[in-house]
């Protein structure tokens, strides 16, 4: 038991080591189109006249009708794109993905676009709320933390929620 | 990736129909599937912490690891090894839940028609989608919740026969422990 805390740390921290490698190896990572892997906001945002005349896949909100635009965000940076070749009914504030070619003045010629209307994208992100509270409060009710093991164990039975919460490190033998 | 509840209402029925035949996934072990479906969705953490101001250090820097096969394993590795002792089961279930979040979003409409890099870092390869749905469509988590229901009612009409099992433990506890 005591040895093999040690060992799961260094497992864990070797783990760490490599998730974290693969975020530094996957952000220098190019487009490449013949895996369908295509510019996007940040390439854009970064050089977007070295990618003219290339497809290009972006996403942003609308901020113009007509013409329509979408503002394209990287990294604290901001840039509008026009988008022209689509008859695509949308709204100011909804989401707006496109696939098409990258034309000079900020212009993209689209193939396909994708809107998410803004409504939508407000109920998204309540119900995945929601979710991760429903998630959350499983966990709580139905595990418990176990000092002496230091995990988390099933319980025998779900408590009620707040019962579980104030009782959720008290480690006690029926918790 | 689709709204976080469909992920949830689709892990919960999995993971109960899965119940019925492998009796050791009581009903903590269900949420520990449920949990493995939200896992690919901490990119999300770049709401909080954007990476592209972590590439203005001059670090490359992305999330979507967390959202493809290799990233995925190591998070439910990182996160048995360090929340629960028995290792086996949680990973198993947690993996199985990433499975399913994977499963789920590589039918997702895309502006490219191919999905996302699923396999990497194995391969960079974007699937074709079919493009059912948006994660911002109000029906899948309908349809999952629909499912769900069915589900939990069939289930609770399984366990009818041991629906007073608590009372049984308790009553054995009596008389075991004095």
């Amino acid at each position: 038991m005591y040895r093999r805390i040690p060992k799961r740390m260094l497992m864990v921290a070797a783990l760490f080591t490599i998730l974290i490698s693969l975020f530094v190896w996957h952000g220098s990572l190019s487009p490449d189109p013949e895996s369908n892997i295509y510019p996007g906001e940040r390439e854009l945002i970064r050089d977007h006249h070295g990618y003219i005349g290339e497809k290009v896949e972006v996403g942003g909100r609308v901020i113009s009708e007509s013409p329509l635009t979408i503002e394209v965000k990287y990294g604290g940076e901001t840039m509008e794109l026009f988008v022209t070749g689509t008859d695509a009914k949308v709204r100011e504030g909804d989401r707006l993905t496109v696939f098409g070619t990258l034309q000079e003045d900020n212009i993209v010629t689209a193939s396909k676009v994708v809107v998410q209307p803004f409504l939508n994208i407000v109920y998204m992100y309540l119900v995945s709320i929601v979710a991760a509270l429903w998630v959350l409060s499983r966990i709580l009710t139905q595990w418990r933390w176990n000092h002496r093991d230091k995990a988390l164990e099933p319980r025998e039975r779900p408590g009620n929620l707040r019962e579980s919460i104030s009782r959720f490190f008290a480690g006690g033998e029926h918790g | 990736m689709a709204d976080l509840l469909t992920h949830v209402l689709v892990a919960y029925s999995v993971a109960v129909v899965l119940s019925w035949r492998l009796h050791w996934i009581t009903t903590p072990y269900v949420t520990a599937l449920m949990v493995g479906s939200t896992l690919p969705d901490l990119t999300r953490i770049g709401l909080l912490i954007d990476p592209g101001l972590i590439e203005r250090t001059g670090i490359p820097f992305s999330y979507s690891p967390l959202h493809t096969l290799g990233g995925a394993l190591i998070t439910f590795l990182i996160i048995s090894l360090t929340t629960v002792k028995n290792f086996k089961p949680v990973s198993m279930l947690l993996g199985l839940g990433v499975l399913t979040h994977f499963a789920l979003d590589l039918l997702l409409i895309n502006a490219s028609g191919h999905s996302f890099t699923v396999l990497w870092p194995l391969t960079a390869y974007r699937p074709p989608t079919p493009g059912l749905y948006l994660s911002t469509d109000l029906w899948p988590a309908l349809l999952a919740g629909a499912v769900a229901l069915v589900v939990w009612y069939t289930d609770s009409k399984r366990r009818f026969g041991s629906k007073n099992i608590y009372a049984c433990i308790d009553n054995y506890r009596h008389e075991h422990d004095g």
